[in-house]
């Protein structure tokens, strides 16, 4: 039996079918879906995500938004490519995820393309981050002026 | 909008717990202390905007896009692993 949700997303048992605009239908573990309770930031009406990995995309990965399936993001774990770079020790507080939680906490940074491959860029100064062990998830603003809106992501 | 005029050193609650305290004048620039709860994220909002344009533009992405970088990379990758 198919049912569905209030959004008109298929509901079966432990997976739900997402019908996203720019990957076709896709199926995501429930288990796999991310609370971030204010939105991501300009999406604030949106508060279940799903990271996503497409291998023919990797190391980019996609945040796409349950409730509405054609908002995606491309995203990019950064610490290979920024070795320096610690968002979690940068801010006070990250509630409602925990500092001491810290083992269980992704870091993903937003990502950009200029108008070259060359050109693609991160979003340093809002990082996301995700505790995957209670699938809690929230985008941070950085205070700190050296961190970039548009850092090059040059590949090691 | 609710307008207040303030002095120097003079404070403005909202609600209970945030507190906007003007410290400092100088010209056309104005310093605020700010105290809020911890959970209550405080940005000047023309970084708040910035982020949320990049955000939009993000959404705008294709996986097309995504794709040609990475082919791109692979395909220096093998280049330089040849060479």
């Amino acid at each position: 039996m198919v049912v569905k949700d209030k959004k008109g997303a298929e509901v079966e048992g432990n997976t739900i079918n997402l019908a996203t605009e720019k990957f076709g239908e896709i199926c995501v573990e429930r288990e796999n879906i991310i609370t971030f309770k204010d939105g991501i930031v300009g999406f604030e009406e949106l508060n279940q995500f799903v990271v996503v990995n497409i291998e023919e995309c990797r190391p980019f990965e996609w945040l796409i938004s349950i409730e509405n399936p054609s908002v995606a993001f491309p995203i990019i774990n950064p610490a290979p490519f920024f070795s320096d770079y610690n968002p979690i020790k940068s801010l006070e507080d990250i509630s409602p995820l925990d500092k001491k939680d810290v083992k269980n906490i992704e870091t993903f940074c937003v990502v950009t393309l200029g108008d070259k491959p060359e050109n693609v860029t991160v979003n340093l100064k809002g990082p996301i981050l995700v505790n995957m062990k209670n699938k809690t998830g929230k985008q941070f603003i950085l205070t700190e002026d050296f961190y970039n809106l548009h850092h090059p992501l040059v590949r090691k | 909008m609710l307008i207040l005029t303030r002095k120097l050193g003079e404070s403005i609650n909202i609600g209970d717990e945030i507190k906007v305290t003007v410290l400092e004048c100088q010209g056309k620039q104005v310093r605020l202390g700010i105290v809020a709860p911890k959970d209550v994220q405080v940005h000047r909002k023309e970084i708040y905007d910035k982020i949320q344009e990049e955000n939009k533009k993000a959404a705008a992405v294709s996986k097309h896009s995504v794709i040609e970088i990475v082919q791109r990379w692979r395909k220096d990758e093998r280049k330089f692993n040849q060479s």
